[in-house]
């Protein structure tokens, strides 16, 4: 069983060799923990929070590193508890034999996600911030970061507040109605309410509607490589993601599965998917893998169409409505320039890489078409949109209700569960399992 | 001396003294019942009234269940209404005025024609305590009665002051002594006592109103009644009236403020918020220049008048002066002053969810004492502090009453969970599961458990299920009718009645046959299940979800002050409340969310040990 209340400690900077590396410590044994171990002018116990001192590391007699120690002292601190944040001279042996001296003298390493978790667990962070810090952890890329830094901040907390409270303003004016309809008091009209409704409802419509951009810039933007077969597809996406991962041969029809790769094009996060080359007549095999390509092929947000310039069109292109799709004709290295008017396709020759920077620019393009207007809190991930989704159904169903005038309490009621989504995006009153399944996605040191 | 052992003593015979006597001996046990006048069993101290917003639905719970309440004001009701008619059903709410003498004299018949049930009069100033048990109680004259359980029901009487303006004296109610050495026995044993407040409003001569320019409100016809399956059938006789205070009210109020009780430093109780007095109202909302007085008859037998709307403390010249300006009532007379009351009650953590105390065992409270106000309340407390009582001496599990399944398990668990810090009224919006709780299936959410009590007899039962099956063959019957319509489509009976505009009746158009034995109450509840069938369902999900966590049970000793993870605030308000379940602790003010995930998670620890 693990302790919520012993100290733990862990590096909380990427692995690598960087520049510096920061190793946390939390829990309240943290300055006896650096007494045994530090060297400094200042006694442990007499530093202050919010101070860095500069001091030596030891074990036992050995010199380790110099470095740079930050207090925070409960509960002004990151998990609410005393936390020290060491900064060593980067390199993972210097770092890890800092952690290990540590370690043994008396923190214990932690689990995953542990930080976050006791910082939860203490109310330092709600729900909604504590899934941005697994945010800011797993982000790559820098429009990601961002993203989550805002959320961070709290702007998808604090645009769901603004909602909430206007939902309970209702709320407490048909209670005052239903309970105290003796009192001769002046109550709204039905049509009012609905005015007030719909206000709310083009509020959290707009939210749900952030959850196309939010959810690309946290899964990614999905653009997928597809097109006949022997069209040199894999070989287009080995190009792109600039390493040999599809295997490539003269036969058609070898990619049987799809092969997915993360790049980072301008600081957005690209997922590119290879897949099977499409054509009627296939064996069953080959059948399987066309079919498992449909599927990607309706996820995507950028299908890039492969086809060989040197052979005449056979297979039709799928139309998928919504879908952007850019047509690439490659194996240009096999024909004369100019042969052949392609219009608004693309000429490439994965050969040679010729072109493959046109088919990155227009990935860029098409993503910088979203707005990203990061600034009034965005929908990231599909729980959020679950969530409100359901609370912007149940706001309809409160329009509706009130429009044919069914009764005061069940109004409340449709904005009572109004709420309560909204409350279970910002993790008022999650159930047990969102809190078990977020903590399962930490990772160490943060 | 008495050497005899009751199993059962109740002090107090109010509205939750004789709920609670009366359930306890229908079961069976000795029960012995004090009160300080005979005369005043079942007195209506405040408003001539039972039921109304939310308190309807109390009373017709504590009916289900086989209570007193509901069957006393069908017999003695003089003026029936259904309110709320203009919402939904889910919070129409009965109200019926009492005939107020009528009234006390049918309860106290009721009482006493009871078996096992002895009445006693005596003042009750000591309990006997032994080892941390119940054994009994003291009187004024010195003498000792054995119980091996205790009901303190002793509303306003625990200490009561009657101010008003400048004056106070101890009372219970006007008139009557107050209860002074109990305060002390309990204070002794443990119990802190907050002071709370009420007030009540002056009494008018009816033959001194003018009633042409009253607006008069007339009862519904036919009488909604409170009692089902019993041959009671309830008559309207009267009507009540409506005025209005004005800027002229407003003024004497305002010149005189000091005056009142409430505004002199006199009372130091609480009172709440949701009945202030009509000086609290003008002070707290001076914007508003009128506010309602309704004028309701006192009873068949006399000309007293109500006049609801004007509690207060002033002095008797100022409470002539004030309702002298009210339109109709220039000429008033007064036959009683109003007057504010101070009581004692003891703060609700000390009760459970059977209503015994957590110091001493067998030692039960009910009504005012738990910091509640109103009739019904008290009532509904009354019956379960009763029906545990037994229990407990029988060395049975409590019955406790939840949320999901009636009014009554709202009460208690605001009470025990939350606290009270001014006195408690029900409100539809404490329950959250209001659309499940409504007056119209109280009978079907609750007569099956009053049953298997022995408060609902056989004879009146078997009416229930009776109506029970009639209503269910009655459903299939329409889901598998066909409707005869000039459309092509095929509808079902039961889809036509889906339609807002369709009544029960209205399906003889369609060529529906209605038995004879499907009475107005089948019809209206079939309509009402089958109209609003997709919101019923949703607050069954609901029930479900929250039931996720209400399951969830928390051992009963578990240590929350070592559990450091969650605030010390946190620590210290589960240590005193000791909730049951999970969903009992997120309930309680100042847990957080956080805490509450801590606690899921801690006990998950415990779970995998």
């Amino acid at each position: 069983m693990i302790s919520h209340n012993d100290t733990i400690a862990a590096v909380s900077t990427p692995p690598g060799i960087g520049g510096i590396s920061i190793i946390r410590i939390s829990g309240s044994e943290c300055l006896q923990v650096l007494q045994k171990i530090f060297t400094t002018s200042t006694k442990p116990e007499e530093m202050r929070s919010h101070h860095i001192y500069y001091g030596k590391i030891y074990d036992e007699k050995a010199l380790i590193d110099e470095v740079l120690v930050s207090v925070f002292k409960k509960p002004n601190s990151f998990t609410g508890e005393d936390v020290l944040e060491i900064s060593c001279h980067g390199g993972s042996f210097v770092t890890q034999r800092v952690l290990q001296t540590i370690l043994k003298n008396g923190a214990r390493h932690a689990v995953k996600g542990e930080f976050t978790k006791r910082a939860f667990l203490n109310g330092k962070i709600d729900l909604t911030e504590a899934e941005a810090v697994i945010d800011l952890i797993q982000a790559s890329t820098k429009h990601s970061l961002e993203s989550a830094l805002f959320q961070l901040e709290g702007k998808l907390h604090h645009a769901i507040k603004l909602i909430l409270d206007e939902i309970s303003t209702i709320r407490a004016e048909i209670e005052m109605d239903i309970d105290f309809s003796d009192q001769g008091l002046e109550y709204k009209k039905s049509e009012e309410y609905v005015k007030d409704l719909i206000e709310i409802k083009s509020k959290i419509g707009k939210l749900v509607n952030t959850a196309q951009e939010g959810m690309i810039l946290h899964d990614g933007y999905r653009v997928v490589i597809a097109g006949p077969p022997n069209a040199g597809k894999s070989s287009v996406f080995n190009r792109i993601i600039e390493n040999e991962r599809a295997i490539v041969t003269e036969i058609p029809g070898t990619t049987r599965d799809y092969i997915e790769e993360n790049i980072a094009l301008e600081g957005y996060l690209v997922k590119v998917f290879d897949t099977a080359g499409l054509r009627e007549r296939a064996d069953e095999i080959e059948q399987f893998g066309i079919e498992k390509a449909y599927k990607i092929l309706k996820k995507a947000h950028l299908i890039l169409w492969i086809e060989d310039c040197t052979v005449s069109r056979e297979t039709s292109i799928p139309s998928l409505k919504d879908t952007k799709l850019i047509s690439v004709f490659n194996k240009s290295d096999l024909i004369e320039k100019n042969e052949i008017v392609v219009g608004e396709s693309i000429l490439v020759s994965a050969k040679t890489g010729n072109g493959i920077n046109r088919i990155k620019q227009e990935i860029i393009k098409n993503i910088d078409i979203q707005k990203f207007d990061i600034t009034g809190g965005l929908i990231t991930n599909s729980r959020q949109l679950s969530a409100a989704e359901k609370s912007l159904k149940a706001i309809n169903q409160a329009i509706e209700t009130t429009e044919v005038k069914r009764g005061l309490e069940f109004i409340a009621f449709d904005l009572h569960e109004a709420s309560e989504y909204l409350e279970e995006i910002i993790g008022k009153i999650s159930s047990e399992d969102i809190i078990n399944s977020i903590f399962d996605r930490f990772c160490v040191g943060k | 001396m008495h050497s005899k052992i009751y199993d059962v003593i109740v002090v107090g015979a109010g509205h939750a003294g004789c709920e609670a006597a009366l359930a306890a001996a229908k079961i069976g046990a000795d029960t012995l019942m004090f009160m300080i006048k005979l005369e005043t069993i079942g007195r209506m101290s405040c408003n001539p009234a039972v039921g109304g917003l939310a308190k309807g639905h109390l009373t017709r719970e504590v009916d289900a269940l086989g209570g007193a309440i509901g069957q006393v004001i069908d017999r003695t009701g003089i003026h029936f209404r259904m309110l709320n008619k203009s919402k939904g059903p889910a919070v129409w709410a009965p109200r019926a005025q009492a005939d107020r003498m009528k009234y006390q004299l049918e309860m106290r018949s009721v009482v006493e024609h009871q078996e096992n049930l002895e009445i006693k009069e005596a003042l009750v100033e000591e309990l006997l305590v032994q080892k941390g048990q119940i054994k009994g109680v003291k009187t004024q004259y010195g003498q000792t009665y054995f119980g091996k359980t205790v009901i303190i029901a002793a509303g306003t009487f625990l200490n009561g002051t009657i101010h008003i303006g400048k004056n106070k004296y101890s009372a219970g109610r006007a008139g009557e002594f107050a209860s002074l050495k109990l305060s002390d026995s309990l204070k002794a044993h443990g119990f802190p006592l907050v002071r709370f407040k009420t007030g009540t409003p002056a009494r008018l001569d009816s033959r001194s109103l003018d009633y042409v320019k009253l607006e008069e409100q007339k009862p519904d016809e036919p009488p909604p009644k409170f009692s089902y399956y019993t041959d009671i059938e309830p008559k309207n006789y009267v009507s009540c009236f409506l005025t209005y205070t004005n800027k002229r009210t407003h003024k004497i109020i305002a010149d005189n403020i000091t005056k009142s009780s409430l505004f002199s430093g006199n009372i130091t109780g609480i009172g709440a918020r949701y009945c202030p007095s009509i000086e609290d109202k003008i002070k707290k909302f001076p914007e508003k220049d009128r506010h309602q007085v309704f004028i309701e008859p006192e009873g068949l037998n006399t000309f007293e008048m109500y006049a609801n709307g004007l509690p207060t403390s002033f002095p008797p010249q100022v409470q002539l002066d004030m309702i002298h300006s009210v339109e109709g009532l220039e000429n008033a007379k007064l036959m009683r002053y109003g007057y504010a009351i101070e009581y004692d009650s003891i703060p609700t953590e000390y009760i459970q969810y059977s209503l015994e105390t957590r110091l001493i065992k067998g030692l039960f409270f009910a009504g005012q004492i738990n910091g509640t106000s109103g009739y019904e309340e008290a009532a509904a407390q009354g019956i379960i502090a009763g029906i545990n009582a037994v229990n407990y001496v029988m060395k049975k599990e409590p019955i406790v009453m939840h949320r999901d399944n009636s009014y009554i398990g709202v009460l208690i668990d605001d009470l025990v969970t939350k606290g009270v810090d001014e006195p408690y009224r029900m409100f539809t919006a404490r329950a959250e599961y209001r659309l499940h709780l409504r007056q119209d299936n109280a009978d079907e959410r609750l007569m099956p458990l009053g049953h298997d009590l022995g408060l609902i007899a056989d004879e009146r039962y078997n009416k229930f299920t009776e109506a029970l099956n009639i209503k269910n063959r009655e459903i299939i019957k329409l889901q598998k009718t066909n409707a005869k319509t000039d459309s092509d489509k095929a509808y079902k009976m039961i889809d036509i009645l889906r339609r807002p505009e369709i009544a029960y009746d209205d399906l003889t158009k369609f060529g529906y046959k209605i038995g004879n034995d499907v009475t107005d109450l089948i019809k209206d509840k079939i309509s009402l299940e089958v109209k609003y069938e997709g919101y019923i369902k949703r607050q069954k999900q609901e029930i479900e979800r929250f039931n996720y966590l209400e399951n969830k049970s928390i051992p009963a000793d578990f240590n929350y002050m070592e559990f450091e993870t969650i605030s010390y605030e946190a620590r210290e308000k589960l240590t005193k409340v000791k909730p049951l379940s999970v969903g009992q602790a997120a309930r309680i003010p100042g847990v957080t969310f956080a805490d509450v995930s801590a606690l899921l998670i801690k006990l998950k620890t415990l779970d995998a040990k």
